[in-house]
């Protein structure tokens, strides 16, 4: 099957979509969001990727049409009134990285009511995991750890957590390493005082 | 193979703690101790193996992704066929080297 992949400016996003499907790519696939924090260069700091997958059953090929939107206003087109079945994947992806679509359904499908919090975005900490001790924190052998280990989901006390209340909310971006990247870091916390070899922030 | 347990095989395991770091669920725990290693040639310069302690498989928090299996550079852990007995407490579904060791 060819698949081609077209990006489109959110502004057009609900246009795209319908030209697709009067190109004859008229079967819904599915719709789905990435969170593209932190990944410069290809994306811009703070986006959203928001891409649907639409088939041509009659001449086998496929096209994925994407957008970007920013993380601080989510906001897009719904595009259920082209394909009622994206109105599902849309509640999803909405209540899973708080993008609002509009025009669309804004009932949540799978996360509880009370259910505070976007747990797909990469700035969501493992709250519960902060509180209690990594069974991989301890070395081979039980020698006490020289560099300090910190397990996947859960940031440094110094970026999140046990911090001074008057700094303010942490950097989304600085939470969102903690997502991302090797399992076990050894970071320094880039908000050092102006320490330019502290960059061993890869893995 | 179906994937009913993790089996140890206690004689593989070098107590790395990679299993331990890749369990997305957190229910390996390992404790381990250095000992120098005992029969050297004459000359050498004394060196030491890490013994394994403890190795405990919580299976109440397992959720059976087999990353562990994958994970093991020297295939200290295998897949079993045999659930997991039930148990009538939870800590009781905490299995030591002895049980893992015995998964069938």
């Amino acid at each position: 099957m060819s698949e081609v992949s077209r990006r489109v400016p959110a502004a057009e996003w609900h246009d795209a979509v319908a030209a697709a499907k009067a190109e004859g790519y008229d079967y819904f696939d599915w719709l789905g969001a990435v969170d593209q924090i932190g990944r410069p260069g290809e994306f811009s700091e703070n986006e959203f990727e928001v891409m649907v997958r639409l088939v041509d059953l009659e001449t086998d090929r496929a096209v994925m049409v994407r957008t970007v939107i920013p993380r601080d206003a989510p906001r897009l087109a719904s595009i259920a009134d082209l394909f009622a079945g994206a109105g599902w994947h849309e509640r999803e992806s909405g209540e899973l990285y708080a993008i609002e679509f509009v025009g669309g359904d804004p009932r949540r499908l799978l996360l509880s009511d009370d259910y505070v919090g976007a747990p797909l975005r990469k700035d969501a900490v493992l709250a519960a995991r902060a509180g209690i001790e990594w069974p991989g924190a301890k070395e081979p052998g039980g020698a006490p750890s020289r560099r300090r280990m910190v397990p996947p989901g859960v940031p440094e006390p110094e970026i999140w957590g046990d911090r001074d209340p008057a700094a303010g909310d942490p950097d989304p971006e600085q939470v969102s390493e903690s997502a991302v990247g090797g399992r076990v870091r050894r970071r320094r916390p880039s908000t050092g005082s102006g320490d330019s070899t502290g960059s061993g922030d890869s893995r | 193979m179906s994937h009913g347990a993790i089996r140890l095989i206690e004689a593989n395991c070098t107590s790395c703690m990679i299993c331990a770091r890749e369990c997305p669920s957190w229910c390996i725990t390992i404790d381990s101790h250095t000992e120098p290693i005992a029969d050297l040639p004459p000359g050498a310069r004394e060196r030491t193996t890490n013994v394994l302690d403890r190795f405990a498989i919580d299976w109440s928090l397992c959720m059976f992704c087999g990353i562990c299996v994958e994970e093991c550079p020297f295939d200290a852990l295998e897949w079993a066929s045999d659930p997991v007995a039930a148990a009538t407490r939870s800590g009781r579904l905490v299995h030591e080297i002895e049980d893992l060791t015995d998964e069938q």
